[in-house]
């Protein structure tokens, strides 16, 4: 049954696969005309064969497969004389195939057309019809309330401008467009388009980036468009690695202890000695009373990545009220003088007689005090506190001041020397009337004594000194006072040696007033910058690419009736303390990057026991972020679309 | 088949694996199965419809050559008609020679009633297309529901009838199988199309709007 000749010229009929016509004989199964159908798609057998003139006559020329030359043989005039009726050829398959490929590519085409150029408010297509060819989907919910206004040209220069301009668009840089449009809105704490927003040492061969290289919109309203994957943060990183567990480097040997405390608690002092001491039995308090977990001074139930201790009141005020107590301010110190200056009569007269006041006819005057001024007012007044010479005609000009005004020249003395801070602040709560009484006295060559202990603390006269208690924690005054310290200059040497001297009175450890300074430490965050002192925790906030939660860390172990002072499995099983670190050293300079902590750095593989290929997540975002501090610009904020 | 360039095979394995190859591709990506938007749903529609006709005729491609290579015989798809007008010829010749000899027109009245149907043209595309042996059954049958009304000189020509018929059926089978060997392309390639252009929409719209 197989044609085992059928490509014989005598034997077969040529066939023709990519002609655009098949015989309509063919087509509707009947005997197929042999030479099929011409390719203008006309029937190309009405003759059988086309009859050739030689030696003056015309012969058949039918082929052998349909029988040879026939009988009746050409006509005179060369027409062939076994003809039939035409057939209809028809299309073939392949030229079906070309016209669907061309009209699914003009369908395409038609389309694209009415939804982006041939459609206008006037047309029968909506605008939201026109988006349509080119809208990549819906924003996320974030960003869909800035998209009403401008639409799509809120991110995309290029949409709705001329033809021109849109094809240009093409070969130039639309994601630089895209960012400059996120940074509208988006601020962070460096240049957006460098990489972590960090700054690079200018030798370093930074490339720079664009938001559009991690952040692709368009993904849905409930799209998370600000995780990478582990695999976007390898393409940038020289180093590259598949796996927390195997592929990251080890930990530094400070981490995360980097930055000195805010406060200068010496954990490992107040755990094995203090929190031990038999004092702990006074007042009816018992060895128990010292915190038993870390959880006892620090809150933990929110917390993510700094455990917030619970503050002075809670943690502190039970040891340490008393000694802030104890601390006071001499503002002011009577000193020797060697001769009155002070006009007496005029003093009498603003402060009325006093019967313990010597005779001012008296030959030999001596000075009730023996004292030295006291360095703060050294210091405002530049003057030599231990030589009465210099300084005896300007302090009694001060008291005889106060006697008129007050404290009015209190507040001069320190704006003329320069004071930055508010000196209201540094005197709030300063009597006028007890001033003026206290300079009475010290006016007559007398001590000021005082009608009655002050009990709340405050200002007050107290013999020879004016002084300053701090009624608790967090005083203003002393706060104001020890800030004054910090930053306390001069012109010349001699001023800075006694803002040196004052600034070591004021913030001595022992004797300081308020001993604020044996908690607080002082900061210089700049190498030349000023100093501050650190009234507030610190978050830890230096390396700002990393995060962590203690909180969920937290809850593993707490619901499971592991103590948190378990020191296998609570905290302490990733902060274990160092007994040997020299902890207090570091609150000695001011640079806070000068650090021992308390605790032992904590080493990767104390994360990796968990964090593992088939245990819990381990990318790159669970610890990290990308952008150096995050925030929002006014246009947000304030709503100005 | 032209040497230079490789057999038709060669050429055929080398797109089904660029097309496998180019669905990994898309999912990489686009990261996801089905995207948002309306030209990206439909950009993805159009892929996923042009794999799909691809995958189809892939199988198509592996399956039916083996069908008729079983049959045992080689037709060119385009003398197909030719084939089929020639067996009906015979087949007609036949009837006809049987009731000039016979006299008795019971196996003309047969054809007329059955067969005349079944030569006409190419007939049970669908079970040929499934691989189902119901038309050899009909034949079968209409062989048998004859024959007991056929003297034996007249069941010489039945016979005769009856091994045309299963040729044509043969000849039947390969229209079928061949025909859906070209037929699919009359989707993929349309679909491929309109896919290529919807594709560099895409790539002038993201060059435009995001790169």
């Amino acid at each position: 049954m197989t044609e085992k000749n059928h490509s014989d010229f005598d034997q077969s009929a040529y066939e023709r696969p990519s002609n655009k016509y098949i015989c309509g004989r063919a087509a509707e199964w009947g005997v197929p005309c042999r030479a099929g159908p011409n390719f203008d798609g006309t029937c190309g057998c009405v003759a059988e064969c086309e009859p050739f003139f030689v030696n003056g006559r015309w012969e058949c020329r039918r082929p052998q497969v349909d029988g040879g030359p026939c009988k009746n043989g050409p006509s005179p005039e060369g027409i062939c004389g076994c003809t039939q009726s035409p057939c209809v050829p028809r299309r073939t398959m392949r030229w079906y195939r070309g016209r669907l490929s061309i009209i699914a590519a003009g369908i395409i085409v038609a389309l694209l057309a009415a939804f982006t150029h041939l459609s206008n408010e006037k047309n029968i297509f909506s605008d939201g019809f026109r988006i349509g060819a080119l809208d990549a989907g819906e924003l996320t919910d974030g960003h869909t309330g800035f998209f009403e206004t401008l639409e799509c040209k809120t991110c995309h220069t290029a949409h709705e401008s001329k033809l021109t301009t849109w094809l240009m668009a093409v070969i130039t840089d639309s994601d630089v467009a895209i960012t400059k449009a996120c940074v509208n809105c988006h601020l962070f704490e460096g240049e957006a388009t460098s990489p972590h927003n960090a700054v690079f040492p200018a030798d370093k061969n930074i490339i720079k980036t664009e938001c559009t290289i991690c952040h692709n919109e368009h993904k849905g309203v409930s799209a998370d468009i600000s995780s990478l994957s582990d695999e976007q943060c390898a393409s940038c990183h020289e180093k590259k690695f598949t796996n927390f567990s195997t592929g990251h480097s080890d930990f530094s040997e400070e981490f995360p202890y980097f930055r000195r405390t805010a406060i200068n608690f010496d954990h490992t002092t107040h755990l094995t000695k203090y929190f031990q001491d038999e004092r702990m039995k006074k007042d009816k308090r018992k060895p128990e009373d010292a915190p038993a977990e870390c959880i006892t001074c620090h809150q933990n139930e929110s917390e993510e990545r700094n455990i917030k201790p619970l503050g002075y009141e809670k943690i502190c005020a039970t040891c340490h009220t008393n000694q802030i107590l104890k601390r006071k301010l001499v503002f002011l110190r009577l000193p020797e003088f060697n001769e009155p200056d002070i006009d007496r009569e005029v003093a009498i007269e603003l402060c009325g007689p006093n019967e313990d006041a010597e005779d001012e006819n008296a030959e030999d005057y001596e000075s009730v005090s023996v004292d030295e001024m006291s360095v703060i007012t050294s210091y405002l007044m530049g003057l030599t506190p231990d030589d009465p010479e210099k300084y005896s005609k300007a302090f009694q000009n001060l008291m005889l001041g106060m006697i008129e005004d007050g404290i009015s020249p209190l507040i001069e003395m320190l704006e003329e020397n320069g004071v930055r801070l508010n000196a209201n602040q540094l005197l709030t709560g300063l009597n006028p009337e007890a001033a003026k009484r206290m300079a009475c006295a010290w006016a007559m060559n007398l001590e000021y004594e005082l009608p009655a202990s002050p009990a709340f603390g405050g200002w007050y006269g107290d013999l020879l000194e004016f002084i300053y208690q701090p009624n608790g924690h967090a005083d203003i005054v002393i706060k104001r006072w020890l800030d004054f310290a910090v930053i306390a200059g001069g012109d010349n040497e001699e001023m800075i040696e006694r803002a040196e001297v004052m600034r070591e009175y004021l913030l001595s450890k022992k004797d300081g007033p308020g001993a604020c300074v044996k908690c607080h430490a002082i900061t210089r965050d700049k190498k030349e910058g000023k100093l501050r002192i650190e009234w507030q925790y610190h978050q830890n906030e230096n390396s700002s690419y990393q995060s962590f939660s203690h909180q969920r860390h937290l809850r593993l172990v707490d619901p499971q009736g592991v103590k948190l002072s378990d020191p296998n499995q609570g905290c302490a099983k990733c902060h274990k303390l160092n007994a040997d670190a020299a902890y207090d050293s570091s609150f000695e300079d001011y640079n806070p990057m000068t650090y021992s902590s308390n605790f032992i750095s904590i080493e990767k593989k104390t994360c990796s026991q968990c964090h593992a290929k088939g245990r819990i997540r381990e990318d790159c975002q669970l610890c990290h972020n990308y952008h150096k501090g995050f925030d929002f610009t006014d246009r947000v904020t304030r709503n100005k679309n | 088949m032209l040497p230079m360039i490789g057999k038709a095979s060669t050429w055929f394995m080398l797109h089904t694996v660029g097309g496998f190859f180019v669905l990994a591709v898309y999912w990489l990506h686009t990261k996801t199965i089905w995207p948002t938007g309306m030209y990206e749903k439909s950009l993805a529609i159009l892929f996923y419809l042009t794999v799909t006709s691809g995958i189809i005729g892939y199988l198509i491609q592996q399956i039916y050559p083996k069908l008729l290579t079983q049959t045992g015989v080689e037709v060119i798809f385009e003398r197909i008609p030719l084939r089929i007008s020639k067996l009906r010829q015979k087949a007609e010749e036949t009837m006809l020679k049987c009731c000039n000899k016979s006299g008795v027109e019971t196996l003309g009245k047969h054809y007329l009633d059955t067969l005349q149907w079944f030569f006409a043209e190419p007939r049970f595309t669908f079970q040929h297309l499934i691989g189902s042996q119901r038309s050899q059954q009909w034949i079968q049958h209409q062989d048998n529901a004859v024959r007991r009304y056929l003297n034996i000189d007249e069941q010489k020509y039945l016979n005769e009838l009856s091994q045309l018929a299963y040729q044509k059926n043969i000849i039947d089978i390969h229209y079928t199988l061949q025909g859906a060997m070209k037929c699919w392309l009359l989707i993929h390639i349309p679909l491929t199309s309109a896919l290529m252009l919807l594709s560099f929409w895409h790539f002038l719209v993201v060059n435009v709007y995001a790169l």
